[in-house]
């Protein structure tokens, strides 16, 4: 009995103590999404933004394997120059896949093969005179970071003599072979059975499409932020700055690559490409719901920053390499807004939508 | 006779050995499963490679950090030490070992604190004092140690008590606005199972959430209650399967619901466990009862024991605020599945003047898992904290830099807010048991 009244007091201590508090009650529980709009979401982004983005960097690769091999059998200015503009266009048609790291994207660990940056120089010269391989090459040997490096560091005779050494000559024929064969893979499997499954995968489990969606939007989003902005700028290291690490360094086309991620994270935020009207996106998806981040609605909270940091983004001019020695007072104002965005973007929005964050998960067991 | 010497008295009746031994074979047992599972799974390399900085717990700092292959030979030592113990050879030998085994495994990352892990950690402490190597054991068959068929009922009371504790406390925690009027986590983490075959449709629904929530406090507080008397007993462990099957089933939890499910028996009659384990060879020589010595000292140890189980849970009291939110006493208190958080913390360096330096790259300093985990949780980011300004005074040969944080969490549902004051120079800060006021309290949102 005496046991029996403990118990009493101590629930009723517990109870007490949790209830006295004077916070507001949750505001949102976990909105329904009807299974429809799902669909119609899922198919929209299949077919109105990832499958263009894949055709048309599958394409350029190809356009740019061409080029590679033309200019390689008659090396002249005239060839590099139409296969250096051709890097450029794949490199940025790149851009816009990049964002879509999952399924068959994840398969191939394409982000490793296309664009890991910066490159490693001096363990690339070693990379070359080991040959190429695709297990074995390290991701900072590889890829576009390889071919800036290669097709763009020094003046055109010196590229040409370079570039023609057998050894440069047939690693790079086979770091474009390899490119081309993974995100042809990435393509095929979105036209084919994984597309099929990404439409008709809906609810809320974790792997689920809309949980892909969210998650891979922000590790986008994150890695333009860190590896884009972040590392060059010297904001990451107390203010020892790195130009030479940003995108596209040697081809210098560092804020044309800088602008494309952004363009196509916010592509991937709004549902905007060309051609239909109705936009389905992460961003109708939140307005419909009528989902709010304290008493505003978070659809309005983060279009309003995605436009700050596009605005401070369009501030830059020249280059990222050189805006981030010149220009410092911009670069930390568009990281700053970035960094604000990450909140809203990272927490509110998956607690809103009761979405977990899954691309940092437990490696372990949980309770 | 005092009511003191009649719970003396009640605790030091003989009674059957066999739940003991039961308990020492299947918690041992079910260990030695995990150890093995645990390096099967490649964990001990995800877990202690990679990264040169560890969290600790308050006052357990000097656990060293011993990287990821002295972390296998400790695994590898536990699964033949509790193999030991389960046979019951060179038992109390093998028990310490285990013990300080999964005590510094346990310690040596505080990011990888599980509630269930603490228990498991507990009940080897127990098990170390308890005469389990008493009857059925290789000592006894092969090493000439003594035989007993009783020892004091405390000796089983003991961890009745501590399973007791688990739930009733956990059910506890669970008595706040969150879990009973919002449903939270549950209605987050259900859905996200929805998936599932069968089952999986009804998981998405909001009665869901809300039969999970009242039915899991309901359940933990007061299913030790039945499995202590005798007509309830066989309902309270049919639940107990059921709860902890289902349970395990819906979330990632590991071997916790084994542990539950195979603990517990211990609640079960003498009659009971001699009957099924006479069946394997079970046979103490007949009315011997293990005597202890200095009982005095027992009891008081044991009072000591039982008194520190019963506060720490508590302790989170003691605080203002919201527990789930500023996580003072929040560990060690048998708070499970309480929280559904998501942070970003992002650490900012300053000198002396205060100018602003830059912010700092988490990833180059912890885990992808580490860096979710103390974004979370306030006496990680401290700790971090301290660390970064020793480690960035020591990388960039600056003195005096000042290391501030903005951390954004959002907490069961609720929009992100602030957890730390952005202006407070958390290298000053200090951890330890005084109210953290440097914790922005939970606010209206």
């Amino acid at each position: 009995m005496r046991l029996f009244s403990v118990l009493v007091i101590c629930v009723s201590i517990g109870f007490f103590s949790s209830c006295s508090s004077d916070e507001a009650p949750i505001s949102s529980l976990c909105p329904t999404i009807d299974e429809a709009d799902q669909t119609a979401l899922f198919e929209f982004y299949k077919d109105e933004l990832i499958i263009p983005a894949y055709t048309q960097a599958v394409s350029d690769v190809q356009v740019l394997k061409s080029g590679l091999d033309n200019f390689l059998n008659n090396p002249s200015t005239d060839n590099l120059l139409d296969v250096q503009n051709q890097f450029k266009t794949a490199y940025l048609s790149w851009e816009y896949a990049e964002p879509f790291y999952f399924g068959p994207a994840e398969d191939q660990l394409i982000e490793d093969h296309f664009n890991y940056f910066p490159i490693d120089m001096e363990n690339l010269q070693l990379a070359i005179q080991n040959g190429f391989d695709s297990d074995l090459t390290e991701k900072y040997d590889r890829g576009f970071p390889a071919m800036d490096y290669l097709l763009f560091n020094g003046s055109e005779s010196e590229i040409i003599e370079a570039l023609t050494q057998s050894d440069v000559r047939t690693y790079l024929l086979a770091n474009i072979e390899n490119m081309e064969s993974r995100i042809v893979a990435v393509e095929e499997a979105w036209r084919g059975s994984f597309g099929a499954s990404f439409v008709a995968n809906t609810g809320k489990a974790d792997g689920a499409s809309l949980s892909q969606i969210i998650n891979t939007y922000n590790r986008h989003f994150e890695t333009i932020k860190r590896n884009r902005i972040g590392l060059p700028s010297g904001i990451l290291t107390l203010g020892f700055k790195q130009p030479q690490v940003v995108e596209g360094f040697y081809s210098a086309m560092s804020l044309e690559l800088a602008k494309a991620s952004v363009a196509a994270s916010s592509a991937y935020f709004y549902g905007h490409v060309g051609g239909t009207d109705a936009h389905r996106s992460i961003y109708s998806l939140l307005n419909d719901l009528e989902l709010l981040s304290g008493n505003e609605r978070l659809a309005d909270k983060m279009d309003a920053e995605i436009k700050v940091f596009a605005n401070h983004l369009d501030d830059i001019n020249g280059t990222l390499d050189y805006a981030v020695e010149f220009e410092t007072e911009t670069i930390n104002e568009l990281y700053q807004s970035m960094s604000g965005f990450v909140v809203l973007a990272k927490t509110d929005m998956p607690t809103a939508l009761c979405i977990s964050i899954t691309y940092v998960d437990n490696p372990s067991d949980s309770d | 006779m005092s009511s003191m010497q009649k719970i003396k008295d009640y605790l030091n009746t003989g009674v059957s050995i066999a739940p003991l031994v039961t308990f020492r074979l299947l918690f041992y047992g079910l260990f030695f499963i995990g150890a093995i599972r645990f390096i099967a799974s490649g964990w001990i390399n995800e877990l202690y490679s990679g990264t040169a900085f560890y969290f600790k717990f308050y006052g357990l700092s000097w656990v060293p950090n011993i990287g990821s292959y002295a972390m296998l030979a400790i695994y590898i030592i536990m699964v033949l030490s509790s193999l030991c113990c389960l046979l019951g050879f060179f038992y109390r030998l093998s028990a310490i070992i285990t013990f300080l085994g999964f005590f510094f495994y346990e310690f040596t990352d505080a990011t990888n604190y599980l509630n269930h892990y603490y228990l498991v950690l507990l009940l080897l402490f127990l098990l170390i004092f308890l005469p389990a190597n008493k009857a059925f054991s290789f000592d006894v068959s092969y090493r000439g140690v003594k035989s007993f068929d009783r020892i004091p009922r405390f000796m089983i009371v003991i961890i009745q008590f501590q399973l007791a504790c688990v739930y009733f406390f956990a059910g506890l925690a669970k008595l706040n606005a969150d879990w009973l009027i919002n449903f939270m986590p549950m209605a987050v983490w259900l859905p996200s199972k929805s998936d599932l075959p069968l089952i999986g449709p009804l998981l998405a629904k909001p009665f869901t959430a809300a039969l999970f929530s009242y039915g899991g406090a309901i359940y933990d507080l007061s299913i030790a209650f039945f499995l202590c008397f005798k007509r309830t007993r066989t309902v309270a462990y049919l639940f107990v399967l059921g709860f902890h099957l289902m349970v395990g089933l819906l979330f990632n939890i590991g071997l916790f619901p084994w542990i539950m499910i195979l603990s517990t028996t211990i609640f079960f009659s003498d009659e009971k466990h001699v009957k099924i384990l006479s069946k394997i060879g079970f046979n103490p020589n007949k009315d011997t009862t293990f005597v202890v010595s200095k009982i005095k000292a027992v009891y008081l140890g044991l009072a000591f024991y039982v008194f520190v189980q019963l506060i720490l849970p508590m302790r989170s009291l003691l605080y203002p605020g919201n527990v789930l939110w500023h996580e003072q006493g929040y560990r060690f208190s048998w708070r499970v599945m309480l929280v559904e958080k998501a942070g970003v913390a992002t650490f900012k360096v300053f000198d002396e003047e205060d100018v602003f330096l830059g912010e700092v790259d988490n990833s180059k300093y912890l885990s992808a898992y580490q860096e979710k985990q103390m974004a979370i949780q306030p006496d990680f980011i401290l700790q971090y904290a301290h660390h970064l300004k020793n480690q960035l005074e020591e990388e960039y040969k600056i003195k005096n830099l000042k290391i501030k944080c903005d951390c954004f969490v959002a907490l069961n549902g609720r929009a992100s807010q602030r957890l730390v004051y952005a202006d407070t120079d958390l290298s000053q800060e200090v951890d330890n048991w005084a109210v953290k006021k440097w914790i922005i309290p939970l606010m209206d949102n």
